[in-house]
């Protein structure tokens, strides 16, 4: 293949030369393709299949202490809803006011815009030392909206974060605000 | 006059160093080589910018969109003693042999009722045909009444706290209060290797979730392990691109 016979064609003019010699070479050519195929697909196979991995740390349930649980309630915290078909809301409670409940636009851009604006508002009231953010999902959510905004709090650098269960006053308030999207 | 005639050359190349390359790159990464395990479940990871890699100390959920629940001890050599450990919990140690735990140690992932386990480990049974032929349900039960799943966390955690508690007999005191720290805050640089060195030493459990499951069995999975004092869990997602100055990526780590 990668060898081109470039010999004279011996014995043209009558002359005899003893037995033909052969050539001992192998043509390696298709043996290197073959290596080479497979290096590629080992190399594929391996680097891309070491799966990353991103940490949660969840609240620990056997934690008594109503102080240290309810930390998560007042104006230094929002919390955020996770409804089925990818619907974002939050709201924060207040004493004193109902809570008013809006909606996120459910990007990555548009969830750590949100992150990153309410931050600073919340540190800029200066009695919070951090926001704490409290995320609560319906049952009919996806694995990935979680995954979502898990996401986007590690990227905007929200560090007080927690998974809690859905009450039915979160229910109540989701319901209520499609009632009056759909006016 | 003649023309000069360049002489011919014989255009053909002497492949064999490129071959011998080849085959020791090839022979380098087959035996690198760590393929997917196999599983009967097909999961699609959601992504995130997390890009921190999976250790080799893990215990996998694997929840498919289903609902279904796996679970894969990583480690092939502390799958028997978990085994062991579920076996004598349930009684079903008489059903099992040598042979079976053999076969359990082989394998990369759990997936049926401990009930079942000894009909499949003696069958070979590996595919979701071989499960339906054998008339046993898919998937670890993990409701209140019956949460084995829970029980299957909960021997991992002891076979590995034991595992944890016999290396570190070894260590002196200072090294054992470096350790123990919650996070490496604090700590000197040769502290921090020694410390993050531990990290990955230490038991993972890992939710291997497909982006489509519902939020409901993902729940109930977090509070199986939060029932088992649990409380740090990872997630297995694909890489995606981070945004520029995002807090999460190794470099630029900022604190809030």
């Amino acid at each position: 293949m990668a060898d081109i016979d470039t010999s004279q064609g011996g014995g043209k003019d009558g002359k005899k030369k003893g037995p033909k010699k052969v050539s001992t070479k192998v043509d390696m050519t298709p043996m290197v393709d073959l290596a080479f195929l497979l290096i590629t697909f080992f190399m594929l196979t391996t680097t891309f299949n070491t799966p990353k991995i991103m940490q949660v740390i969840m609240p620990d349930k056997t934690e008594k202490d109503p102080a240290k649980r309810d930390q998560a309630k007042g104006d230094c915290s929002i919390i955020i809803l996770g409804d089925k078909d990818n619907k974002l809301y939050w709201y924060q409670v207040i004493k004193g006011q109902t809570p008013q409940l809006q909606e996120i636009e459910y990007s990555s851009e548009k969830i750590r815009d949100f992150l990153t604006q309410k931050k600073k508002e919340i540190k800029a009231k200066g009695d919070c030392p951090q926001m704490i953010v409290v995320i609560k999902f319906k049952d009919d959510a996806r694995f990935k909206n979680m995954v979502d905004v898990l996401d986007e709090m590690a990227i905007v650098g929200v560090s007080r974060y927690g998974i809690q269960d859905i009450e039915p006053n979160d229910l109540k308030l989701i319901e209520e605000y499609k009632k009056q999207a759909k006016r | 006059m003649g023309k000069i005639k360049p002489p011919r050359k014989n255009p053909s190349l002497d492949m064999t160093a490129m071959c011998d390359m080849a085959f020791l790159l090839l022979t380098f990464f087959i035996l690198t080589a760590q393929f997917k395990p196999e599983t009967p479940l097909e999961v699609d990871a959601p992504s995130s910018s997390s890009n921190k890699e999976e250790t080799p100390k893990v215990a996998k959920i694997i929840v498919d969109t289903a609902g279904r629940v796996f679970f894969e001890i990583k480690e092939a050599n502390k799958r028997e003693e978990i085994l062991r450990n579920i076996a004598r919990h349930y009684k079903i140690a008489n059903q099992l042999t040598d042979e079976d735990y053999k076969e359990f140690a082989g394998r990369q992932n759990i997936g049926v009722s401990i009930q079942d386990l000894p009909k499949v480990l003696k069958n070979k049974a590996l595919s979701n045909d071989a499960y339906k032929k054998l008339g046993v349900r898919i998937g670890i039960p993990m409701d209140t009444t019956n949460n084995q799943l829970g029980l299957w966390v909960l021997y991992t955690n002891k076979v590995y706290e034991n595992e944890t508690f016999n290396r570190r007999q070894g260590f002196d005191e200072k090294t054992k209060a470096i350790i123990t720290k919650p996070s490496p805050e604090g700590l000197s640089e040769a502290e921090k290797k020694i410390w993050e060195e531990e990290q990955k030493q230490m038991l993972k459990i890992v939710i291997f979730g497909d982006q489509r499951s519902q939020f409901k069995v993902i729940k109930r999975v977090l509070e199986v392990l939060q029932e088992r004092k649990v409380n740090k869990v990872h997630l297995v997602t694909n890489l995606r691109e981070a945004p520029a100055g995002a807090a999460n990526q190794q470099p630029t780590q900022k604190k809030n």
